[in-house]
């Protein structure tokens, strides 16, 4: 369960990132967050991944407190999570294959587990063919599509997905949205931000809207309604 | 934990060789500096073995009376042998004193045809004495003013030695102060070169760090990448100047050679003698200023 105790970020000097959030995830749920552009969607994904600090209130995933967490034990908070980055952060000078891979290295899985692995995910993404280009030779969809394997690859309990289908045609989102769909009907929580009114409307599931950097709509079933 | 260092050393690999042209720039740098601290080295060999070889050539005669026997000459030989700043004593016997001074003398008719007008050799034996240390002869001669030995001592003959010496050791001091001053400010511009180097080529990746820390690793396996990659530069650095230096001897030594009117110590043999204490010396000072300056550089990156 991921639970927001009245969160608040400010980043320095005194800009709100998000404002007396308060929201419960339970395990397994699909939730959506929308909002306009600088309502705090994607500082709701930095405070969830521990990048930037909490200035007040509390933030527990699962069993672990973010707002008290140790230097230490933020790397192994994070590879329970897949994130997909709004920017991808791709690593420049490895290849798609390697980006991807990465996220089970760190991990101190074997290279024969990660021959196996990284292609199946590849395949998913439809990037099968490309996993030897370095992420400046593939499209931007391309590199997004990277991005959510590399997300994906490790099988994590939780995953923030922050704008996955900002860069796919139609259809490629529509499969998109399908494979976390299946995803989370194997048992991880997917936390998706977007601003993609048909995805929200068909999901028809929880949907969490920010204003401002507050909780302004929270709805089971909700529609695209900024 | 064997399959995390076998990632790391793949990656620091890996990232070496992906950067080879900005990695390459880093390299001369660690290796124009390695020459530098080389060239002091050879400095260092060439007045160490300059001050040998000046005084190896410093001796003292103790010239013995006619009227000394040979059993009194070998106990003196062997006391100055018993002492423990002695290193060696010669005994020349009284025809080989003769012959010397003839030859010596060899130009001057005066003085040998004097010599013919004696009948027998007008010299006793001698013992040329060298000692450890150039410092030590006057301890050593005054050693032997007792009454015991000046019946059997006709005459101590330090010559010139006295100034020579004096020379050597000022000679020597003064280029060891010169060199202790010389390889304090490499070794400051040395650290600030490494230091930034290595920071610029630490601060050209902090986008990709952080990357690496978002999707889960932790701070030694960052890190860990870097000390490989600096163990790489380090290798090829030392191995480049040892493989430079060789050259620039051959341009050095003769030049060298004609300066000390052929005298010179043999800065080849110095470093085939030498050559995995030089290498290990120098691999690990570099290794060791690279390591200090990414631990500060890469602290700042490591903290979010
Ligand atoms: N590093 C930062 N320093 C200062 N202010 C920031 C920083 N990052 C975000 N903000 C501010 O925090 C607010 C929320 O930003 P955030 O990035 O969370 O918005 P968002 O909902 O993700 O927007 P978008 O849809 O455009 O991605 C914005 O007003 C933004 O200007
Ligand atoms: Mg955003």
């Amino acid at each position: 369960m991921i639970e927001f105790k009245n969160v608040s970020k400010i980043y320095p000097p005194d800009f709100v990132g998000v404002k007396n959030i308060s929201l419960r995830i339970q395990d397994g749920e699909f939730v959506s967050v929308i909002g306009k552009s600088g309502s705090g969607k994607t500082t709701l994904v930095k405070l969830l991944m521990a990048e930037e600090p909490i200035s007040h209130g509390e933030l527990k995933i699962g069993d672990v407190e973010v707002t008290k967490i140790k230097r230490n034990e933020i790397p192994s908070l994070r590879r329970q999570i897949g994130a997909v980055f709004q920017d991808y952060k791709l690593l420049p000078r490895k290849t798609i294959f390697e980006n991807v891979a990465y996220a089970l290295e760190v991990c101190g899985i074997n290279n024969k587990r990660i021959g196996e692995i990284v292609p199946q995910v590849l395949r998913v993404v439809g990037l099968e063919g490309k996993e030897g280009r370095y992420p400046l030779q593939i499209s931007g969809g391309e590199q997004q599509r990277a991005a959510i394997a590399r997300a994906l690859v490790h099988s994590p309990k939780l995953l923030v997905a922050d704008e996955p289908t900002g860069n796919l045609d139609a259809l490629n989102t529509q499969e998109i949205i399908e494979l976390l769909k299946k995803i989370n009907s194997l048992g991880t929580t997917v936390l998706l931000v977007t601003h993609n009114r048909e995805v929200v409307n068909a999901l028809k599931k929880r949907v969490v809207t920010l204003d401002m950097g507050m909780v302004v709509g929270d709805a089971e079933h909700g529609r695209y309604k900024i | 934990m064997i399959s995390n260092l076998q990632k790391i050393f793949k990656f620091g690999a890996q990232n070496f060789a992906r950067n080879f042209w900005l990695k390459i720039l880093t390299i001369v740098i660690l290796t124009v500096l390695l020459l530098l601290i080389n060239g002091l080295v050879i400095i260092n060999f060439l007045t160490n073995e300059a001050s040998r070889q000046v005084q190896s050539k410093v001796d003292v005669s103790i010239y013995l009376k006619t009227s000394a026997t040979n059993e009194e000459a070998q106990s003196l030989r062997s006391y100055l042998m018993s002492l423990a700043n002695v290193s060696n004593v010669t005994y020349k016997s009284s025809d080989d004193v003769l012959k010397e001074f003839k030859e010596t003398h060899k130009d001057d008719q005066d003085i040998l045809s004097s010599l013919t007008f004696l009948e027998t050799n007008p010299f006793g034996g001698a013992l040329v004495v060298q000692t450890v240390n150039v410092n030590d002869y006057n301890t050593v001669l005054k050693q032997l003013d007792t009454p015991i030995y000046d019946k059997i001592i006709e005459n101590k003959d330090f010559g010139d030695n006295e100034k020579l010496i004096e020379v050597i050791n000022r000679m020597t001091s003064f280029v060891k102060q010169f060199i202790v001053l010389i390889s304090l400010f490499f070794a400051l511009i040395a650290v600030i070169v490494i230091f930034n180097t290595i920071r610029m080529g630490i601060d050209a990746h902090r986008h990709e760090i952080s990357i690496m820390r978002l999707v889960g690793a932790a701070n030694w396996f960052v890190k860990g990448q870097f000390v490989v990659e600096l163990l790489i530069y380090s290798t090829i650095a030392a191995i480049a100047s040892l493989i430079l230096i060789f050259p620039i001897i051959s341009v050095i030594q003769p030049n060298v050679l004609a300066f000390f009117n052929g005298q010179a110590g043999d800065i080849f043999a110095y470093y085939r003698a030498n050559i995995f204490g030089l290498f290990a010396l120098q691999f690990v000072g570099i290794f060791a200023f690279s390591l200090l300056s990414a631990w500060f550089a890469l602290g700042r990156y490591l903290k979010k």
